[in-house]
């Protein structure tokens, strides 16, 4: 996928005078944040929880090469094929090839975010292959030729009335004058359009939410059960996983699951947990007769190695955007690439470079929310923070920004310039501002106040404040 | 492809030590990691997992009801095509099902309750399936059912309705009971992975989606309606 990071500012302006938008935008506080917090509290044992779940990821990705041998032998023991590519482009053709071998025409997918990273459906389409993607939120997205906006709700940017009218301009063989004005009527009309290519598919392509080093299996979790036709259905299934969906047992997998579906949607569990290895047994009556498995880095091994390795033990939850105050009011397509909100911030660069996502770590009000919610323990903040730094040191910053920042310096260096430079801005500031009692101008960061306002100074420096307080202090 | 899969391969796992700052063959990481695979040992189990029987069954039904499921209960199996029978005309639907070829289904008396019974997978013209779970786990009233000739894994997902019957002696408190169970059956001590069924489905409502303003709808793409018989001890 091209990278838009780079016009975060534009596209996050366009963002907040979208009315569709900033409609659709509302239902993610009011669906995943209040679903988790309700979830969280019914289970005693969730914090304990997600601390076993970050130490089982942490080992795993400390002995990954192992685990990464171990889960390959498996795979084989139980009949399945086994893939590596380093990048995103070699997977692509692997998996084309894999395709072409089968003599596929119709090829069905299940929502998979490493495809979106690696631009699977683009590239299989110019192999001359039809791709359809059959989670619903993927099915939406792709006649509408965008990408996700949610790492699991990817069509949550769009109102109900938009699918309609993208139904009934798609869905051309449906009588025009049928009934489509409900959420039930859109999912039974999907339904209905997807089940024969579930049929018809000649190639299953699926994610893996886990790998089990123990036993050779790819989880997969969904609530529609579309990866489970997608994965029972065709003659060929491949998986397509990067290498630090790792994990060792069964039992581990099992534990990770428990803060999953709670963290995500809220749900004590999904619907559908399917643990599935190698192609159909001898006496099976269903199942794929051939299976692969992609293990791709794209740049993992390099984060491993990087200051913001903590990063991959993230699960996909998306809790750290359903939680992040700017990711709720721009949504996701104004980060400009595969991830977005807290995640994506730190994530993006690494990919597309920090000239690309510069601006990604920067829209953050370290507010920490992120943090607090992960259920992996991941340090967002301080990873975006990281990032900032090297955006500094590589002199990305702005001239503006930078002046800005050495003046503060000055001033910090010389207490005595500073309390008398606050001591003429702050009656100044104060004056400007009295009417309203809060600043809707502010005289270098126009942006900041254009969709909120600052509160205006107290009249008084802390510092004056304090040094008041102490006299009065001794006097007592 | 430009490269050798085994190179690529080779690369990867070069890149991994690298960044581990590992070597290939050090022994006291590959011993680490050789134990706790063997051992498997169990984390931290929800409490709510450890209840009495009794309890167990209640809480994996009142689980279930709540994730959109509807749950019966019937004394012995024989009462099992009745069941059928009597949830199906509730649905206004035909008395026409299809299995798989469990031993618990056969000496049934399938026409004494007017159902018509076919044995095998299916192709998606089927709108009725009953299965056989392996398990019912009460923690978030989830059933576990391994795909082979007794239970054909295109049975849970293409019909509009399944039904699921589970012995009550088989409704556990965690997933880990479950996942013991079903090591054992396939002989997994010795045999390893290829003991293993090629899959294993954990099934905990109804099909489902919220991805039209986060309303959530059943019947996405798997079965709508969901009805989970508990066959008691007699
Ligand atoms: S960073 Fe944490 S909260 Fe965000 S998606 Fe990953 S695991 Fe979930």
């Amino acid at each position: 996928m091209k990278p838009l990071s780079h016009k975060f500012r534009e596209n996050a302006g366009k963002a907040l005078d979208n009315p569709t938008l900033q409609t659709a935008l509302k239902n993610v506080p009011e669906g995943f944040v209040a679903k988790r917090a309700k979830a969280r509290s019914k289970l005693p044992e969730f914090d304990a929880l997600t601390e076993q779940a970050q130490q089982i990821k942490s080992h795993a990705l400390a002995y990954l090469d192992l685990y990464l041998e171990a889960y390959e032998k498996q795979v084989k023991a139980s009949g399945g094929h086994v893939h590596w590519a380093g990048s995103g482009t070699d997977a692509c053709n692997i998996i084309s090839g894999i395709c072409r071998d089968a003599g596929a025409r119709l090829v069905a997918k299940s929502k998979s975010m490493v495809t979106e990273e690696i631009a699977l459906n683009a590239h299989l389409e110019a192999s001359g292959f039809e791709v359809i993607e059959t989670d619903l939120g993927e099915y939406l997205i792709q006649i509408r030729g965008e990408v996700p906006s949610h790492i699991i709700g990817p069509a949550i940017h769009l109102t109900k009335e938009q699918i309609v009218d993208d139904f009934r301009r798609i869905h051309v063989d449906l009588p025009t004058d049928r009934v489509l004005d409900e959420p039930e009527s859109i999912v039974n009309e999907a339904r209905l359009i997807l089940r024969d290519k579930f049929l018809n598919a000649d190639v299953g392509i699926t994610g893996a939410n886990f790998l089990v080093a123990e036993t050779g299996a790819a989880v997969i979790v969904t609530n529609e059960g579309n990866a489970d036709l997608v994965q029972t259905l065709p003659e060929v299934h491949i998986v397509v996983a990067t290498i630090e969906k790792i994990v060792p047992t069964t039992e581990d997998a099992t534990t990770i699951l428990r803060v999953l579906a709670r963290s995500a949607t809220g749900q004590e569990i999904s619907t559908y947990t399917t643990f599935t290895s190698g192609p159909r047994r001898e006496s099976d009556p269903d199942g794929p007769r051939e299976t692969h498995v992609i293990l791709i880095d794209n740049g993992r091994t390099e984060l491993l190695a990087s200051e913001f390795h903590e990063v991959l033990r993230c699960i996909r939850c998306g809790a750290c955007m359903n939680h992040c105050p700017v990711y709720q009011s721009v949504g996701g397509h104004a980060y400009g690439w595969t991830y977005p909100g807290p995640i994506g911030a730190v994530l993006t660069p690494s990919h597309v470079g920090i000239r690309e996502g510069y601006h990604l770590p920067h829209a953050s009000s370290f507010c920490g929310a992120c943090e607090e919610v992960c259920p992996m323990g991941i340090p967002l903040p301080a990873l975006m923070r990281r990032w900032r730094n090297r955006a500094y040191g590589e002199g990305l910053t702005s001239l503006r920004q930078r002046l800005a920042m050495k003046t503060w310096l000055w001033f910090a260096k010389r207490p005595r310039a500073y309390h008398f430079a606050t001591s003429i801005f702050i009656p100044v500031f104060r004056m400007v501002g009295r009417r309203e009692r809060l600043a809707r101008f502010l005289p270098l960061p126009k942006g900041w106040v254009r969709h909120r306002a600052f509160p205006l100074p107290e009249g008084s420096t802390f510092q004056r404040q304090w040094k008041r307080r102490r006299a009065g202090e001794v006097q007592q | 492809m430009t490269d050798h899969p085994l190179s690529a391969r080779d690369r990867i796992l070069g890149n991994v030590r690298a960044a581990l700052k590992a070597t290939e063959n050090d022994n006291a990481r590959t011993f680490m990691v050789q134990k706790r695979l063997k051992l498997h040992k169990r984390n931290l189990i929800p409490s709510r997992a450890e209840l009495p029987m009794e309890s167990k069954v209640r809480l994996f039904q009142t689980t279930l009801e709540g994730q959109s499921a509807s749950v019966a209960k019937i004394a012995a199996a024989d009462a099992l095509p009745g069941a059928v029978a009597q949830y199906l005309a509730s649905q206004n639907l035909e008395k026409t099902i299809r299995t798989g070829d469990d031993p618990i289904f056969e000496g049934l008396d399938w026409d004494g309750a007017m159902i018509t019974r076919s044995i095998g997978a299916t192709a998606g013209d089927d709108p009725v399936a009953l299965s056989m779970a392996n398990y019912g786990v009460c923690e978030t009233g989830t059933l576990f059912l391994t795909s082979g000739p007794r239970n054909p894994t295109s049975l849970s997902f293409l019909p509009m309705t399944h039904i699921i019957a589970v012995n009550e002696r088989d409704i556990v408190g965690s997933y880990e009971e479950a996942w013991d169970g079903i090591r054992l059956a396939s002989d997994m001590e010795r045999r390893g992975a290829s003991g293993l069924p090629r899959t294993v489905n954990l099934i905990s409502g109804a099909s489902r989606t919220g991805d039209i303003e986060q309303t959530i709808i059943l019947g996405a793409h798997g079965p709508k309606n969901l009805h989970v018989i508990i066959i008691g001890k007699a």
